[in-house]
């Protein structure tokens, strides 16, 4: 029971968590803009792309409650809920999780429907480096386990 | 009322009957086993309050700072919600 709970923790990570980072990470590049920009970036801005880019971040990230909801049922079935470094992996992915639902997918939302001349973009580029950064955090505390017995 | 205000009444409420039960508990048979169920479960909700109101857009600082007060968080977003539906 328990390897089978925490291959789908981990494959849900994997597959569910990884493809969001990736189509956050690449919608600023994508999203079209107002202004006029030159070389390389014109041809690149697409609002297709772009399109496909926030739903894979919205379906993807539906998909991916499944990875605490797993670890959490994981974690109560060892008996380790308490430990440390679970409740700060939990406080970090609520963070994550919150910050997706709450400002980068409505973010996307509004660079598709009202694009401007780049500064949500940008203040989306940040967010999302924050949203990959605590995904990092959480991926160390899961494997090196501070505060736990056994570690 | 938008999706994020409702999510957060849902929420707010959920969370002030949970820390309401925890504190009947302690105040009358301390049962270590509901214990046990009632703390996890009202961390849960402490924690999806406080991110929801932290991260939440056009949200007022008042109902930031206070949905992160321990024990009394749910109750004070609830007051701060209904506040601002009474607004015109």
């Amino acid at each position: 029971m328990e390897s089978l709970l925490l291959s789908a923790h981990v494959v849900a990570g994997i597959l569910f968590v990884g493809p969001v980072a990736v189509a956050t990470s690449l919608f600023p590049r994508y999203a079209p803009v107002t202004v006029a920009v030159g070389g390389p970036q014109r041809v690149e801005r697409s609002m297709d792309t772009a399109r496909a880019l926030h739903r894979i971040t919205r379906v993807y990230g539906l998909l991916a409650i499944a990875v605490p909801v797993v670890g959490l049922l994981l974690a109560s079935v060892q008996g380790r809920t308490t430990e440390v470094w679970v409740v700060v992996a939990m406080v970090l992915t609520a963070v994550a999780g919150g910050l997706l639902a709450l400002q980068l997918a409505p973010l996307q939302g509004e660079a598709l429907t009202a694009p401007d001349d780049g500064a949500r973009l940008r203040r989306l580029g940040m967010l999302t480096g924050l949203f990959n950064a605590l995904w990092v955090v959480v991926v160390v505390l899961m494997i090196v386990r501070p505060g736990s017995s056994y570690a | 009322m938008t999706g994020l205000l409702r999510t957060l009444a849902v929420l707010s409420a959920l969370e002030t009957v949970s820390v309401f039960a925890l504190l009947v508990n302690v105040a009358t048979v301390r049962d270590g086993t509901l214990a046990d169920v009632l703390g996890p479960v009202h961390g849960a909700l402490y924690l999806a309050v406080a991110v929801t109101a932290l991260l939440g857009r056009g949200l007022t600082t008042r109902t930031r700072v206070s949905a992160l007060v321990p024990v009394l968080s749910g109750p004070l977003t609830m007051v701060n919600l209904r506040v601002l539906a009474n607004l015109p």
